[in-house]
C-alpha cells in the first residue's frame, strides 16, 4: 500500500466517511456532518470549510449526484446520494482502509524485530 | 454502455455546468450554507442555548463562509481560471486607482525594455535573422581560404574567389548548386545617393527562391561570357522608385557606370537578395568591367572577388558537401597558384556565419546587449521600489484580506498578477519604443556602410519573444520585492 502525504490521506478518507455516510441513504450537508458525528460517537468533526468542498469534489467525479428536496425540518436543502460508480468507489476505499489500518497497526503495536 | 462510460460522460456533464452556469451553481451553494447554518442554530436553541447564543455558537462553527466558498470553487477545479481573471479585473482597477505611480512604473519599464529590445532587434536583425530567402535550412556559404606561396588579390573578404575558380565549382559540383554574388556600388545619371547592385549568376535568385514580378531573371548565357549582355533585373523597389511601378518597364534603357543596360525583368517585393543589404538591381556577374574602372577582374584569375552560395542538394549532407567543395577549390585554384594550400569550409547561411562578420560584429553587440541588460535591471530595480513602496502603504489592505480568510497563496498570485499587467503594458510601450529606437541607431551608421537602404528591424516572433521574456522577468523581479513587503505587513498587521 502506497501512501503519499499526509494530506492526500486525510482527504482521501474525508471521502470515504462521507461516502460511508451517504450509503445509509440520502442525505443533505448538515446531515452529513451530523451523519459522521453520530456514527464516531463524537470523535469525529468535520467542519464546513472541508466537508463541502469534499462533496463538491465527489460529486464533480460522479461518486454522489445530488438534488434539491425538503428536510425534516421543511425546509428546502440539497440532497446528496451516492451513485453506482461511488457505491464501487466505497467497496473498493474500504478495502484499500482496511489494508491501511491494519497494516499500520501491525506496525504500531511492533514492539521487537 | 458500460457504468464506467457512463460516468465519465457525467463528469464531462458536471465540468461543463460548473463552468458555464457558474453563477447558479454559487447560489446553489449559498443556498446550501444558509441551511447548513440555520440547522445548528435550531441544533443549538434545541440544546437549551438562547437565541442570541445559538446563533453565536453556530457562527463559530460554520467559521468564514468565503474560505467555504473558495474551497468549492478549487474543488471544483475552477478557482484558477475565475482567479485569473479576477486578479486582472482587480490589478486594472488598482492601476487606474493611482495613475501617478502606474504612469511612472510603465515609463520607466517601457525604457528598460525599450532599449533592451532595440539592441536585441539590432543584433538579431544583423546576425541571427535567418537569410531572407526561401527554405533556408540547405543554403550553405562556402568559404575558400588560401594561404602560402603566390599572390592573390581579394576584393571583398578573404573568402571569395576567382571568377574561374567559381566556374569550375559551380560546373562539376554534386552536392549542391553553386551560385556565385559580388557586391558593388554604381551610379545612375541624376541620381546622386548611388546604386547598390549585385553582381550574380544566372542560378542566385531562383536559388533563393525569388520569383520575377515582371519579365524574366538571368539565362545562362548571359552569365557565362565575360562582358556578356547588359540586362539587369530591377528590385521592386527600384521599380516604383525609378519607373514609377511601371508595367511596361522590361525593355526600358537604364544607364549605369555610363553603360547602357536594358531591364529584362523585375524581382517582386519579398526578393531581398542573399546578403545583409537589398540592393536596387541585380546584374549578370559577366558585366563586373563595367562595374570598376581599372583592368577588370574577371579576366585575372589572382583576383578573388565571388562570394559563393550554394543550395545543398536533396540526399547530401554538409560534411558530403564540404568534402567535395575543398576538392574543387583546391582543383580550381591550382592552375594559377600551384603551390597555395586550400581551406573549404560550409556554414549555414546566416549573416552570423559570415567568418567575418562574426569576428568583427558579434563581440561589438554582445557587449552592447550586455550593457542595455544593465540598464535594464536597473530599471527593473527602480520599478521593483516603486511595487515596493506601494506594497508598503498597501499593507492595511493586505491585513485586511488576509484577515477575511484570504489565502496567502491567493494574495501573491494577486500581487504577481499585478506585476505581470504592468510590466507588459510597459513591454507594449517598450515595443514601440524600440522600433523607433533600433531604427535611429541604424540611422546613426556611416551612410557609406549601407547606402539608404534597409536592414529589416520589423520584429518577428523571436523579437517578441525575447521581449515577452524580458516583460516576465521584470514582473518576477518586481513580485519579488513586494513579496517582502506583502509578509512584512502580514507579521506587523
Amino acid at each position: 500500500v502506497r501512501m503519499n502525504s499526509a494530506m492526500d490521506l486525510l482527504q482521501g478518507t474525508l471521502d470515504l466517511l462521507i461516502l460511508k455516510a451517504l450509503a445509509l441513504g440520502p442525505m443533505h450537508g448538515y446531515g452529513v456532518s451530523v451523519r459522521i458525528a453520530q456514527l464516531s460517537r463524537d470523535r469525529l468533526q468535520v467542519p464546513q470549510g472541508s466537508l463541502y468542498p469534499a462533496l463538491h469534489r465527489l460529486e464533480q467525479q460522479a461518486w454522489i449526484q445530488s438534488e434539491w428536496g425538503v428536510s425534516e425540518n421543511n425546509r428546502k436543502a440539497k440532497f446528496y446520494s451516492l451513485t453506482e460508480a461511488g457505491r464501487g468507489q466505497l467497496a473498493a476505499e474500504s478495502k484499500n482502509w482496511d489494508r491501511i489500518s491494519a497494516a499500520i497497526g501491525l506496525v504500531l503495536r511492533a514492539d521487537h524485530i | 454502455m458500460t457504468s464506467s462510460g457512463m460516468r465519465w460522460l457525467d463528469i464531462v456533464r458536471l465540468r461543463l455546468r460548473s463552468l458555464l452556469r457558474r453563477g447558479r451553481v454559487e447560489r446553489e451553494l449559498d443556498e446550501e450554507l444558509r441551511f447548513h447554518y440555520e440547522s445548528l442554530i435550531e441544533r443549538y436553541a434545541a440544546q437549551g442555548h438562547s437565541p442570541d447564543a445559538a446563533r453565536r455558537l453556530a457562527h463559530i462553527e460554520a467559521g468564514l463562509p468565503e474560505g467555504v466558498r473558495d474551497g468549492c470553487r478549487d474543488a471544483r477545479g475552477l478557482n484558477a481560471l475565475d482567479n485569473i481573471a479576477r486578479d486582472v479585473r482587480y490589478a486594472a482597477r488598482g492601476i487606474l486607482h493611482s495613475p501617478g505611480f502606474a504612469l511612472a512604473a510603465v515609463t520607466a519599464i517601457a525604457l528598460g525594455i525599450g532599449v533592451n529590445t532595440a539592441f536585441f532587434t539590432l543584433a538579431y536583425s544583423v546576425l541571427l535573422r535567418p537569410l531572407p530567402v526561401s527554405d533556408p535550412d540547405t543554403i550553405r556559404n562556402v568559404h575558400v581560404e588560401t594561404s602560402g606561396p603566390g599572390r592573390r588579390s581579394h576584393i571583398g573578404t578573404r573568402y571569395f574567389v576567382a571568377w574561374s575558380e567559381f566556374q569550375h565549382i559551380r560546373a562539376h559540383a554534386k552536392t549542391a548548386e553553386v551560385a556565385g554574388i559580388a557586391e558593388v556600388s554604381m551610379s545612375r545619371k541624376g541620381d546622386p545617393r548611388g546604386v547598390r547592385a549585385q553582381l550574380v549568376s544566372d542560378n542566385l535568385l531562383p536559388l533563393t527562391g525569388a520569383k520575377p514580378a515582371l519579365g524574366r531573371f538571368f539565362l545562362p548565357e548571359e552569365t557565362t561570357k565575360p562582358g556578356g549582355t547588359a540586362s539587369p533585373v530591377l528590385s521592386h523597389h527600384a521599380w516604383r522608385d525609378w519607373f514609377g511601378s511601371s508595367p511596361s518597364v522590361v525593355g526600358s534603357l537604364l544607364v549605369l557606370n555610363r553603360t547602357a543596360f536594358t531591364v529584362v525583368g523585375v524581382a517582386d517585393g519579398q526578393t531581398k537578395g542573399p546578403l545583409m543589404i537589398v540592393p536596387d538591381v541585380w546584374i549578370p556577374l559577366t558585366m563586373q568591367p563595367v562595374t570598376r574602372a581599372g583592368e577588370p577582374l574577371i579576366h585575372n584569375p589572382r583576383n578573388a572577388w565571388v562570394q559563393l552560395i550554394a543550395r545543398r542538394r536533396a540526399g547530401f549532407d554538409d560534411a558530403q558537401m564540404s568534402a567535395e567543395m575543398s576538392v574543387l577549390a583546391r582543383d580550381a585554384i591550382r592552375p594559377t597558384l600551384p603551390e597555395r594550400r586550400v581551406m573549404v569550409s560550409v556554414v549555414p547561411g546566416a549573416f552570423l556565419n559570415f567568418p567575418f562578420v562574426q569576428r568583427q560584429t558579434a563581440p561589438i553587440l554582445g557587449i552592447l546587449l550586455l550593457a542595455v541588460t544593465l540598464v535594464l535591471v536597473v530599471s527593473c530595480a527602480n520599478v521593483a521600489n516603486m511595487l515596493l513602496a506601494r506594497g508598503l502603504s498597501r499593507r492595511r489592505e493586505i491585513a485586511i484580506r488576509l484577515s477575511i480568510g484570504a489565502g496567502r497563496g491567493r494574495l501573491f498570485q494577486q500581487l504577481l498578477t499585478e506585476s505581470l499587467l504592468l510590466s507588459l503594458i510597459g513591454a507594449a510601450a517598450g515595443l514601440a519604443l524600440s522600433q523607433l529606437a533600433a531604427g535611429g541607431i541604424l540611422g546613426l551608421a556611416p551612410a557609406a556602410a549601407l547606402g539608404p537602404h534597409q536592414i529589416d528591424l520589423r520584429p518577428d516572433v523571436a523579437v517578441l519573444a525575447y521581449t515577452m521574456a524580458v516583460a516576465v522577468l521584470t514582473a518576477l523581479l518586481g513580485w519579488n520585492r513586494r513579496f517582502a513587503a506583502a509578509r512584512g505587513g502580514c507579521r506587523t498587521g
